[in-house]
């Protein structure tokens, strides 16, 4: 059986100019998949900068939990609170496996993960650390995760910490996910864009900026011409004169039915 | 490349910086505390001014450090005075320095501290990311005021302002004390802090090339992330 997936992904990550003064890599990573399942999958990760393997835990995660949500058997909307516990307890032996292979501790892979999912009917979004996803539903616009950023707003919650699940409350979760019945678009982003794309003081969307950005979906973009936008945003000096971090940024849109690809 | 992309697109999405939230830059707070009493009139009183103005200017053309930087000035001669309340470089009123009178060096302490808690806490309130803070005294005398409380409340408050790690420089002019300096960076530094700022003695009245130091580690500190650890360029302008 096949089912229709009308979704379309694209995403770009930039090397920040603090990073490229440097000659550092970036640490960021991203990847999505095609339709399997009647589902797409995309995550992202940002390694965090003092461990040593950073680089290679944002790739393993974010390959990891790719593969653990799109083999998931059965709909997104049935996605218990125990199997989703369960994404985040193979990403980590993913990366416990390769850190003992090549004798590095876990905490040398340390970086964040934002995950989701688009069925027909139905949006997962999965998220540990910083950065966030906002969504736009039929409702309006609004965040399906929030940044963590720890007790003195000055720190975040890496899926390769022991304590990577815990919940303290509403406002202050390391990880936290979330399901959406009718998401029009949505946007998943690293730390360097939440204050761009942020109102810390209200913990809403920062509605300017967000909007000229979903608006630009809903004339059936391909998915080549948005993933040229995002790198043309990230490389102007809106932002570059603002944000030195390396950037990463993934758009995800429903194309109507009729349209073609 | 794509020339069907036109020229609205090749800025992305058409962002233009009203689309920018006001808050969208981190703070570095810094507040400067600079001593007019009357012994700094002539040379000293021109090169500090001439300094300070390089020094803002440098800073409000720099793309980083014009948002990022916050300044408030503290005056102190015969009386203290706050002639510039934190604001960002580009805004800052560069004021016109006259010496005269005595040496409150604590009292200028204490309200540049005031100014830079409460600035802080408005910060931390908005949620807006913070660099460590600078605090930067110059002086060519000694406290006139420390045989008063007033001197107690400066020590107790450079105390407390370790536990947000602040970059504090005291730079003696030809005449200062610099066993007082000294006592007061001690007392910036908790005894696990293993970086040692010693008072510097400037050579001769080098206000220009002290405030082109200031200006270019700022500039660099604006231009990295709050937890790097970013080294300062070589102090050329005084010693130790």
């Amino acid at each position: 059986m096949t089912v229709e997936n009308h979704w379309r992904i694209a995403g770009k990550n930039i090397v920040g100019t603090a990073h490229s003064h440097s000659g550092l890599p970036c640490q960021d990573f991203f990847a999505l998949t095609d339709v399997a399942n009647g589902r797409r999958v995309v995550a992202l990760a940002d390694g965090a900068g003092s461990a040593k393997c950073c680089q290679t835990g944002a790739r393993l995660a974010v390959e990891k939990i790719i593969s653990a949500i799109a083999n998931h058997p059965g709909g997104l909307r049935d996605i218990t609170d125990v199997e989703a516990l369960d994404f985040g307890r193979l990403v980590r032996e993913e990366i416990i496996e390769k850190s003992k292979a090549d004798g590095n501790e876990i905490g040398d892979y340390h970086c964040t993960l934002l995950a989701a999912a688009f069925e027909a009917d139905c949006s997962y979004f999965w998220h540990v650390g910083d950065g966030a996803w906002i969504v736009e539903t039929t409702q309006g616009i609004e965040c399906a995760t929030w940044p963590y950023k720890g007790e003195f707003n000055n720190q975040t919650a890496f899926i390769t910490e022991d304590d990577w699940a815990e919940v303290r409350d509403d406002q202050d979760a390391k990880w936290q996910f979330a399901h959406f019945d009718n998401v029009v678009s949505a946007m998943g982003f690293t730390d360097g864009l939440e204050m761009f794309c942020l109102d810390a003081a209200t913990r809403k969307p920062h509605l300017p900026f967000v909007e000229r950005i979903f608006s630009a979906l809903r004339s059936q973009p391909s998915e080549s011409e948005i993933a040229l936008r995002i790198e043309q945003m990230l490389t102007s000096p809106v932002i570059t004169e603002r944000e030195d971090d390396d950037l990463t940024l993934v758009l995800v849109w429903k194309n109507s039915a009729n349209a073609s690809g | 490349m794509n020339e069907q992309i036109d020229q609205k697109t090749a800025t992305g999405f058409g962002h233009g910086d009203d689309d920018i939230h006001g808050n969208a830059d981190r703070r570095c707070p810094t507040v400067l505390l600079l001593d007019v009493s009357g012994s700094m009139s002539g040379k000293p009183l021109e090169e500090l001014q001439a300094g300070l103005t390089q020094y803002i200017d440098e800073v409000a053309a720099d793309s980083l450090a014009k948002r990022r930087l916050e300044i408030a000035i503290v005056t102190f001669g015969g009386s203290v005075q706050v002639v510039q309340e934190f604001a960002t470089p580009d805004r800052v009123l560069i004021p016109t320095l006259s010496a005269s009178g005595d040496t409150p060096m604590g009292q200028a302490i204490v309200a540049g501290l005031d100014l830079l808690k409460d600035r802080r806490i408005e910060l931390s309130r908005q949620a807006i990311q913070q660099y460590k803070p600078w605090v930067f005294l110059i002086t060519d005398g000694g406290p006139t005021d420390d045989g008063r409380e007033i001197w107690q409340d400066a020590i107790r408050r450079l105390r407390a302002s370790r536990a947000h790690k602040a970059w504090f420089f005291a730079v003696g002019v030809e005449g200062a004390n610099m066993e007082k300096l000294q006592q007061l960076c001690d007392e910036t530094r908790s005894s696990d802090d293993k970086e040692a700022r010693p008072p510097i003695r400037l050579q001769g009245v080098r206000f220009r090339d002290l405030f082109k130091w200031l200006s270019e580690s700022q500039k660099a500190v604006s231009g990295s992330h709050p937890d790097d650890n970013v080294p300062l360029p070589p102090v050329t302008w005084g010693s130790v």
